[in-house]
């Protein structure tokens, strides 16, 4: 068996070939503030280039057919963003 | 006073390692100007050279010169065409001549066995190009999607121009990373007969017209030297340049 | 996740980082027209709209680029970024 002749791989190429594919994203994200949440967002959403789409089927209740490979990037609940954390006390 | 080492013997950290030579006798070679020291222990001797400070990796120019200063202790060591296993850039062992013999004990054997693999051999590096516009001119004339492609960029307006013409440069791309495969899976074959071990090492980006096929890392066997030597002779005369250098210290295929 | 910015020159950072990014949605764009090309889910007509607005993108890209001088910042934010890739992330088939 043959190595493969390992290749200089760019963002773009890989985010293309996402959208090929197409993808499944499921997040729960909390955006905090000097570790206070304030922000939840919760995400299911499928992305995929307008070809994929077109060439597979997909119900609106996220079920996709065996064209497109779900790939769940977040699980957990994620704090997103520690935005900025103020030292109490100090500014007032 | 070593710039790069700056001693003061009250404060002694530890030794820096360079790398262990097989062999029981101890070897002079112009090392001792350098402050390098040489430490007999059991079949090996080590090159180290003590120092009173850890490495700091912020200050770049420091690790430049660290990275050289390493490389031609190592190479020097290689010159006396005895085995040697070099260690990688940056280890220290804290303490002082006691401490390293208990390093030297506990590590004995691992280094005895990178010491067999690399016996009698050499670590080479091989890089073969191509230039890939001959094979392009060759594909315009060959190639029935090209030629399509190409045309449909003429006759068509502006917009739709654009994009045919981007759609060419992308299949273009296909065909000609299906042949740099190809010929990288063709050399691959050809040289793996006189190389024990490969390490794949990334390619590049090559500035200009070359581009970068395949490069590697081969243990080799002395004695097959001259045969991997004939066989990259042959690919260069094929069309493809070679940049095929060593031998260098294993450094990619010790541990 | 460490991407380096000059302080000296923070607007023509930020805004290279900006475009930078432009540039990449750019290629998206550019890479799924094709792709529905290839499929010939769309016309004539289409086609013609889509290089021309994508055409105009590039070319005012192209132009902020080059009058804000900041074409080496956008290849340098480039470079990172595709080194991330290549670093940390394993082939996805």
């Amino acid at each position: 068996m043959l190595p493969t002749r390992p290749k200089e791989v760019t963002l773009v190429e890989v985010l293309n070939r996402l959208l090929d594919k197409g993808l499944f994203l499921k997040a729960e994200l909390v955006l905090t503030l000097a570790d206070v949440p304030l922000i939840k967002i919760n995400l299911n959403a499928m992305i995929s280039g307008a070809e994929t789409w077109s060439n597979s089927t997909i119900k609106p209740d996220g079920n996709a057919d065996a064209t497109i490979k779900p790939v769940v990037l977040a699980k957990k609940p994620v704090v997103l963003a520690k935005i900025a954390k103020f030292t109490e006390g100090k500014n007032g | 006073m070593d710039p790069l080492f700056p001693i003061n013997k009250d404060v002694m950290e530890g030794y820096y390692l360079y790398c262990v030579v097989e062999t029981a006798k101890q070897f002079l070679q112009g090392f001792l100007e350098t402050g390098v020291e040489i430490i007999p222990f059991q079949s090996f001797t080590f090159l180290v050279r003590p120092v009173d400070s850890l490495i700091s990796f912020d200050d770049k120019q420091k690790v430049e010169d660290l990275v050289r200063d390493h490389q031609l202790v190592s190479e020097a060591a290689l010159k006396s065409n005895l085995p040697v296993v070099p260690f990688a850039v940056g280890n220290i062992i804290r303490g002082g001549k006691s401490e390293l013999k208990t390093w030297m004990k506990k590590n004995y054997n691992r280094l005895l066995k990178n010491m067999e693999k690399i016996r009698d051999r050499a670590e080479y590096n091989v890089k073969i190009f191509w230039n890939p516009s001959e094979y392009i001119v060759q594909l315009s004339k060959t190639n029935m999607e090209l030629k399509l492609l190409k045309e449909k960029c003429q006759d068509k307006q502006s917009g739709a121009a654009y994009l045919y013409e981007q759609r060419f440069k992308k299949a273009l791309e296909g065909e000609l990373e299906n042949q740099a495969v190809l010929l990288f899976q063709k050399f691959y074959a050809k040289i793996r007969n006189c190389v024990t071990e490969f390490v794949i090492d990334k390619i590049k980006k090559e500035e200009g017209k070359k581009q970068m096929l395949l490069h590697v890392s081969c243990l080799v066997n002395k004695d097959h030297e001259s045969i991997l030597g004939d066989i990259l002779d042959e690919i260069e005369r094929e069309g493809y340049p070679v940049c095929f250098t060593g031998p260098w210290p294993a450094y990619s295929f010790v541990n | 996740m460490k991407i380096d910015l000059e302080e000296e020159n923070l607007k023509g950072s930020v805004l290279g980082l900006v475009m930078a990014l432009l540039e990449i949605i750019q290629k998206m764009l550019e890479h799924q027209a094709i792709r529905r090309m290839e499929g010939q889910s769309i016309n004539d007509e289409q086609i013609e709209r889509l290089g021309k607005a994508l055409l105009r993108l590039r070319e005012t890209i192209d132009k902020i680029k080059e009058e804000q001088g900041i074409a080496d910042v956008v290849n340098s934010i480039h470079k990172q970024l595709d080194s991330l890739v290549d670093g940390s992330l394993v082939s996805y088939k």
